[in-house]
């Protein structure tokens, strides 16, 4: 299911950072939650930054970079949420501890014997990071890592579905983009805003790749490539092919 | 007893300012912050952020001075800079007492607070340098990382002392005074370090 067209997400590099977190008053969890998508970002960044010169044909390539554009404004946007008075050993020291707590949740959600001794074995070895990166902080930095972190490991993050949430998000914000630190209805920018002049710097007077391959697919398909099991999309705009979404739901259903 | 890292678990509190987000349950009300100057015909936002700094300074020297303690390679150094350690700690909690006399809570993080700490952090990554320098350029920059933040503990005393004098007579002038002195009779060892410093200086120029 289509979140926001991605040809309308490049904005000024002004307009992705946040405000961040205070280190000293940070929920244990929300600074492990702000790790954990920076890191899945940054993944994600590197994989189409990688893979996107190994393709031959120029809109696998365009494609690529364009979605590795987004990525790098999501690294950036999620990296302003840290805090930037924590020093570099505790930031090791946080990043290990993270790496613990995802193996552990992991753990804990994990059903089958075998990968669940997987999640305990990278739990032991973070476990061991851990006791390192403290060490480094203590002698480093004189600061006791046991002081540092909570008492204990916060409540584990969960796999679930969540399909409905997303469709809650996507039907109250697709709407929004941001101006400076803040999230605005694009409808409340000024026709001369910074957004639009971006938007024509990077993607004006050009076939965008990300639009010219659904054009591709379609001709060649004849569908959009979506997949919309609970129903129609929340918004009625990007129901570019109601039938489709009907048909879809209709397909799920009779499976 | 003192605090020495500040986290939400152990109470931390602070104040929002321009690209900070905190909880609001944890953000302390200017009111609160102007309160402890009125009767005193101070600013209080101001005073309250400075007691709070200068309490994130001997929380991070402290830390700094333990740290120097473990790497140090000289017995009688290691000595001095526990000594350090444990001054910068009695500090520590004798300035989140103050916060509390001024009805604020013990880890209040204020701005300025976290840009004191974050001096101090600065500092403390000098000693890091040490693959690029023999044992003696890495004792020497240990001992200069300590004295520097003891010569700043130094002055703040001072700072301290001369707020509290400036107060018109009040409960916080009272509170200001009492802490002021109590960290003043107790800098002789501060005092020691610039002294040691400038000997052992005096002693590496020496010829051998
Ligand atoms: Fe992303
Ligand atoms: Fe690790």
């Amino acid at each position: 299911m289509p979140g926001r067209p991605t040809v309308v997400e490049h904005r000024h590099p002004y307009d992705e950072v946040r405000r961040h977190f205070e280190t000293h008053t940070v929920d244990p969890l929300s600074r492990l939650h702000s790790m954990t998508i920076l890191a899945a970002e940054q993944q994600t960044m590197n994989f189409y930054m990688n893979v996107g010169p190994t393709y031959v044909p120029p809109l696998a390539r365009g494609l690529y970079l364009e979605i590795a554009e987004i990525e790098e404004q999501h690294v950036t946007q999620y990296e302003s949420l840290l805090d930037p008075l924590d020093s570099w050993f505790e930031r090791e020291l946080l990043h290990h501890y993270n790496e613990c707590y995802l193996y552990w949740s992991f753990m804990h959600d994990e059903v089958d014997p075998r990968i669940r001794k997987l999640w305990e074995l990278h739990l032991a070895m973070e476990i061991e990071h851990v006791r390192v990166a403290g060490e480094l902080l203590r002698r480093h930095q004189g600061t006791d890592p046991a002081e540092l972190l909570p008492a204990k490991l916060p409540a584990p993050t969960r796999f679930q579905e969540n399909k409905q949430y997303i469709r809650t998000v996507l039907a109250a914000e697709i709407d929004l983009t941001s101006v400076g630190l803040d999230f605005v209805p694009l409808t409340a920018l000024p026709t001369d805003a910074r957004y639009f002049k971006y938007q024509a710097a990077v993607n004006g007077g050009i076939e965008v790749p990300s639009e010219a391959v659904i054009d591709r697919h379609v001709e060649a398909f004849g569908d959009d490539f979506r997949l919309t099991t609970e129903g129609p999309h929340p918004i009625p705009a990007l129901r570019s092919r109601p039938h489709a979404d009907l048909e879809d739901a209709a397909d799920e259903a009779e499976e | 007893m003192a605090t020495l890292t500040v986290t939400k678990d152990k109470g931390g509190v602070s104040r929002p300012e321009g690209m900070t987000v905190i909880e609001p349950a944890l953000v302390v009300p200017l009111t609160k912050l102007k309160a402890i100057g009125k009767q005193a015909g101070l600013d209080g936002v101001f005073v309250a952020d400075l007691v709070s700094a200068l309490a994130m300074h001997e929380r991070h020297a402290a830390r700094v001075a333990a740290a120097a303690a473990e790497q140090t390679a000289r017995p009688k150094r290691r000595k001095v800079y526990e000594k350090l350690a444990q001054l910068h700690a009695e500090r520590t909690g004798a300035l989140e007492s103050l916060l509390v006399k001024l009805k604020l809570p013990a880890l209040y993080v204020s701005p300025a607070s976290r840009a004191a700490g974050n001096m101090v952090g600065a500092l403390a990554q000098a000693p890091l340098l040490a693959g690029s320098v023999d044992a003696e350029g890495r004792e020497c920059m240990l001992l200069d990382v300590a004295f520097l933040l003891a010569e700043q503990s130094l002055a703040n005393t001072e700072a301290l002392t001369a707020v509290a004098a400036a107060a018109t007579a009040s409960t916080t002038r009272t509170t200001l005074v009492k802490t002021a002195k109590l960290l003043a009779a107790n800098v002789a060892l501060f005092e020691k370090v610039r002294a040691l410093r400038k000997a052992s200086i005096v002693q590496a120029a020496r010829k051998k």
